[in-house]
């Protein structure tokens, strides 16, 4: 079933195109990439998809409900509802803590409560580190709290803009594990990347070129990542 | 939540918000500090005039003309033909503006000669004249306080609590440099009733016509002349408000004024109103304001107070602007944060309560710390220039906190309303 | 960038204005203490008074800037016959008057044309006369030689005059011609200013006067004359007159003139029992233009003043300079504490401002923390860095100074104006000042935040949000 339809969309600033004409499909429970190098369009897609921006032409749908059209309270509220958003730099309020952080988006959702925020933190492996303020925090843990944070209201939709590219391996993978545990779970996943190894771990990645979706690559060996990756989980479960 | 979200603002990033919460303060310290001065300076400015000597004469309302500026003449105690009970005299300080009577001396005179045939004025008045009044209230009236600008060249003040007050009298430089008089010596003076010989306490340089006289207990001229309990007139020295178009209708006839118009003239301290509390306090006497003092300080006044009060004005733009200039530097400095906070889906009024909230949690406590650091300045001031203490008016700490409360509205909430129409992908996104 | 200087600007705008204006206070505020009237006297050493020329003599030692106004008086004696009321005359010049006396308040005007004379309220309203009424004043000159004997004047054909006190204050006037043999030809008796039907008669009482004729002064009553019935008094003034009488050759006769009332003066003070008249009609009434004393009315401070009467007195002959303690000593000590005031305020004001600019440009140059750090990164040095900044902070307080000083001067103006209706002298020294203190404050608040920026480590800077 769908989830996301962008058709004929095209964003123009002036002369220049930074999305012309694109077309792309998501459906519920998808894991999908968006590759591209600097300057693709992949930004402006993100923002878009994000309703943080919207098209020159064209109609987004998410849900059914075109969001080229609504005005800005009411992107809001959609965002809101139904978009985690994980940015590239942690963006995290400086003055609250980790958990704060995490309860700040509940607040806007419906109501904070931290037992429930400290779970979503138990499950990036930050329970411990709950009280502690981003300065205190290396990249990577920051990181894992905006992830925390963007999956603590459910959202349908989780969008993530080169989630990790300020981090190392061993951080990296950590976040690779979970989104496969958010997409086991039924979540749909939108990760932008100009990672190859990132987008290897979707189930399909869609390739942009100077603001046009030059073309989409079906994962093939996506399955079987799935349950490789099970296995590990159960093991380090046992152990 | 929210109030987590506070406490983390204002314990997270005490550095910035104290230097806003220091800004206000100062701006808020000098708002208060000017505005107490100002509102206290008429009054302190009033005390220092009252230097000029009387603003008030009150004389007997029969009583004829006479007394020249530079002695071209006879002195009043044959024309005269009505007086003021010397006992009368305590009642100026039972009117309703009885508060703002400082000083009042009581005047009779009389010509009196001298061993060699020259005539010279005697003045009676009170010196130093102990008063205990039923309020409480303890004063010490007469020619020590209504004659500042006399200097004692020889000698020194007649002093009324000395037993012999009553033979001693002061003489002017002038008549003390002609007759060859010390501190000390003894003199003979005759007069209308009777003769009787004084001692010379002091000497005085007044630097008027005053120097060609000399003066004396209201006792001594009241026996010389056998006016016992009778006084010429008195002088007044009072604080009083400067005159304006109501007043000069007052002073022209009071009963002409309407019911309200008479109330906020009886009750507010114009020369004209505190004469005519004086004619009623007195019986048989007529009050009226010597112009040359009365409209010198009037003028004084009014200039000190239109002066402080541009200055002061000056110095609340001055700190508005200040305080609401960093104020908006602070909310464009939080762009960011706005923009995440916008980006996880708080509404903007959200937004703007919890940004608002925590400017004007900073904002009270720099307000706060400001008045009473202001306050400081004010006395400071008050103390160096008038030796006295500023008064506390209540009525600045309303004033200065609508000022600090306003400025920092004006110069959050447009910056606040800048930065959430911008887009937060445009705040977010740096470095792609 | 704006802020700071917007933040520079109003600290130069509040330095230039309030010095400007505590600068000026003193010129400013002096000119009001001029409501309290004459701060220096003109007197005459010569009890006969001073001539208009020693006077403008006089008034040369004084700046024409700072004299406010300068008026002449003399004061004679004048009756009033028809109510048998003497009093002061003051001769003066009204044009001076308005400025030497602002506080004068006069119901009708002040006399503009010959004979005309402004009434004191006290004489107005015991004698009862108004605006527009006619008073008819004489004045009779003093006896001519007041040293040595008056029998010396008794020759043969001589014409003596005499006055004495008669009843109620009021004098009496004769004037007497000997004949060859010194005895008494023929006399006439004013007593206009005793009661009509008593004393008033020895003026009309023929026999009263004939029972002088053929007699030698001195005469004494009871003895040598009788008196008139029931007015002793007068009888024995018009005795004692004659035998103090002298010589008339050298005096100016006795004259009355009528002249109209134009206003009544009330001061509350002195001046209440005056009659004022210009000098002119003065001189037209004794014959004589003479001054018995002038009022300054100066702008200028006490040490001035002082430095101007011993001048006056040293340097004019005739005269000498006194100042009128009462106004100087009150003025000196009000106007000084007001200017310390000015002054503690300015202080005040502008310590708080420098410390206001200051902690906006150090918020201001702590928030450029991440470029500062961002150029490190990229290769700057420390002390390029430094100077950049400081370079550009002190462009501003340039920038923000000029402007401040200009505001701050028409800030200056607009409260001279509005306050003392008049303009500010300009303090050209001042636009530099300001400038300097501007780019000084800037300079030094910069200079902490930027140690400490370029102190950091550039990857700390960049990492932090």
């Amino acid at each position: 079933m769908s989830l996301l339809e962008l058709k004929n969309v095209s964003k123009i600033y002036g002369d220049l195109k930074a999305l012309d004409n694109v077309n792309v499909h998501v459906d519920k429970g998808e894991w999908v990439a968006i590759m591209g190098p600097s300057g693709s369009g992949k930004s402006t897609m993100m923002n878009i998809i994000g309703c943080m921006d919207k098209p020159t032409l064209g109609e987004v749908l998410l849900d059914g409900v075109d969001i080229a059209k609504e005005n800005s309270k009411k992107l809001t509220d959609i965002r809101r509802d139904k978009i985690g958003l994980i940015f590239q730099q942690f963006h995290m309020v400086n003055y609250l803590t980790a958990v704060e952080n995490v309860m700040v988006s509940q607040y806007y959702h419906s109501m904070p409560d931290e037992q429930e925020a400290l779970e979503a933190l138990g499950r990036v492996g930050l329970r411990e580190r709950a009280h502690h303020l981003p300065s205190q925090l290396s990249g990577g843990e920051q990181q894992r709290v905006c992830v925390a944070r963007a999956l603590i209201n459910h959202p349908e939709l989780i969008l993530a803009d080169e989630p990790t590219g300020n981090l190392d391996e061993a951080n990296e993978n950590i976040v690779l594990d979970l989104f496969a545990q958010l997409h086991a779970e039924g979540t749909t996943l939108i990760v932008v990347t100009h990672d190859p190894e990132v987008a290897d771990a979707a189930q399909r990645t869609i390739v942009l070129e100077h603001g046009k979706v030059a073309r989409e690559v079906i994962n093939e060996h996506f399955d079987e990542q799935q349950k490789l990756w099970l296995a590990r989980l159960n093991a380090e479960n046992k152990g | 939540m929210l109030f987590r979200m506070i406490r983390g603002v204002l314990f997270h990033q005490k550095g910035k918000m104290l230097l806003i919460a220091f800004t206000i303060a100062l701006g808020a310290s000098l708002a208060t500090g000017m505005l107490n001065v100002m509102m206290d300076v008429g009054d302190k400015v009033n005390q220092e005039l009252k230097n000029y000597g009387a603003n008030i004469v009150v004389k007997p309302k029969d009583s004829s003309l006479l007394a020249d500026i530079y002695d071209v003449g006879e002195s009043g105690e044959e024309l005269n033909t009505a007086w003021l009970n010397e006992s009368d005299l305590g009642k100026i300080k039972t009117i309703f503006w009885a508060f703002n009577i400082v000083d009042f001396a009581p005047l009779l005179d009389a010509q009196t000669e001298l061993p060699d045939g020259s005539t010279v004025k005697l003045n009676g008045s009170w010196f130093n004249h102990h008063l205990s009044l039923p309020t409480g209230e303890e004063l010490d009236a007469g020619v020590v306080g209504m004659r500042s600008w006399w200097d004692i060249t020889e000698g020194r003040w007649l002093d009324e609590k000395d037993e012999n007050a009553g033979e001693e009298i002061m003489a002017g430089a002038t008549i003390a440099r002609e007759q060859g008089w010390k501190a000390g010596d003894r003199v003979v003076l005759k007069a209308s009733k009777g003769q009787k010989t004084v001692t010379v306490s002091g000497v005085y340089d007044a630097g008027g016509d005053e120097d060609e006289q000399i003066f004396g207990t209201l006792a001594l001229v009241q026996e010389l002349t056998g006016r016992e309990g009778k006084v010429a007139s008195v002088e007044v020295s009072a604080i009083t408000t400067p005159d304006n178009e109501l007043a000069r209708r007052a002073a022209k006839n009071p009963a002409a004024l309407s019911g309200r118009d008479y109330e906020t003239w009886y009750c507010t301290a114009y020369v004209s109103a505190i004469c005519y509390q004086i004619q009623e306090a007195i019986p048989g006497s007529v009050a009226s304001a010597v112009r040359k003092v009365a409209e010198g300080e009037g003028a004084v006044l009014e200039k000190t107070q239109l002066l402080m009060i541009l200055i002061t004005a000056l110095s609340l733009i001055g700190s508005a602007l200040g305080i609401s200039n960093l104020v908006t530097a602070s909310v464009m400095e939080r762009a960011k944060e706005i923009g995440l906070l916008k980006a996880i889906g708080a509404r903007d009024h959200s937004i703007t309560g919890i940004i608002m909230t925590e400017i004007m949690v900073t904002a009270l406590l720099g307000g706060v710390a400001g008045y009473f650091l202001g306050f400081g300045f004010a006395q400071l001031i008050g103390r160096s220039v008038f030796g006295a203490a500023v008064e506390m008016k209540p009525a600045v700490i309303p004033v200065v906190a609508a000022l600090v409360a306003a400025v920092t509205l004006a110069g959050s909430l447009p910056a606040i309303r800048t930065v959430l129409r911008l887009r937060p992908a445009e705040v977010l996104h740096g470095g792609h | 960038m704006l802020i700071a200087l917007l933040s520079i600007g109003i600290g130069a705008t509040i330095l230039a204005g309030l010095v400007t204006i505590y600068v000026d206070v003193p010129r400013q505020m002096g000119a009001q203490f001029r409501s309290f009237g004459a701060n220096m006297l003109i007197l005459s050493d010569d009890e006969k008074g001073m001539s208009k020329d020693q006077m403008d003599k006089a008034l040369e030692g004084i700046p024409a800037d700072q004299l406010v106004g300068a008026a002449p008086y003399r004061y004679i004696r004048v009756d009033m016959t028809t109510r048998q009321q003497s009093f002061t005359s003051a001769g003066t010049d009204f044009d001076q008057i308005t400025k030497t006396s602002p506080y004068f308040s006069v119901e009708g005007r002040y006399p503009e044309n010959p004979r005309e004379v402004l009434v004191g309220k006290e004489i107005a309203e015991t004698i009862g006369i108004r605006e527009g009424s006619d008073m008819e004043l004489t004045w009779q000159p003093a006896a001519g030689n007041a040293e040595g004997d008056p029998s010396e004047d008794r020759k043969p054909g001589a014409v003596l005059s005499g006055s004495a006190e008669g009843w109620s204050g009021g004098t009496v006037y004769v004037t007497v011609k000997l004949d060859d043999s010194s005895r008494i030809a023929s006399l006439t008796i004013d007593a206009g200013t005793q009661t009509p039907e008593i004393g008033g008669l020895a003026q009309t009482d023929e026999a009263f006067s004939r029972q002088f004729v053929g007699k030698t002064l001195p005469l004494t009553p009871g003895e040598d004359v009788d008196a008139l019935s029931g007015a002793t008094i007068t009888s024995t003034a018009v005795v004692e007159a004659l035998n103090t009488a002298r010589s008339t050759q050298d005096t100016v006769a006795a004259k009355t003139v009528k002249y109209t009332v134009t206003g009544i003066l009330t001061t509350g003070g002195e001046e209440e029992s005056y009659v004022f008249m210009s000098l002119e009609d003065m001189a037209g009434l004794t014959g004589s233009d003479i001054v018995d004393v002038a009022e300054l009315s100066v702008s200028a401070s006490a040490e001035e003043l002082e430095a101007y009467a011993e001048q006056i007195t040293g340097n004019v002959d005739g005269v000498r300079a006194r100042l009128v303690k009462r106004v100087t000593r009150s003025e000196t000590a009000v106007l000084g504490k007001l200017q310390s005031l000015v002054f503690l305020v300015t202080a005040v004001v502008l310590i708080l401002t420098m410390i206001c600019v200051s902690t906006t440009m150090m918020a201001v140059v702590s928030e450029r923390r991440r470029e500062i750090g961002l150029r490190k990164a990229l290769g700057a040095s420390d002390g390029s860095i430094r100077t950049e900044f400081l370079g550009e902070g002190m462009f501003l307080g340039l920038l923000g100074g000029v402007l401040g000083a200009i505001l701050g001067f028409a800030f200056a103006q607009v409260v001279s104006v509005n306050v003392f209706d008049s303009s500010i002298t300009f303090q050209p020294l001042l636009l530099p000042a300001a400038v300097i203190v501007s780019m000084g404050v800037a300079a030094l608040s910069c200079l902490q935040p930027i140690k400490r920026a370029v102190a950091i480590d550039p990857a700390i800077v960049l990492k932090d949000e």
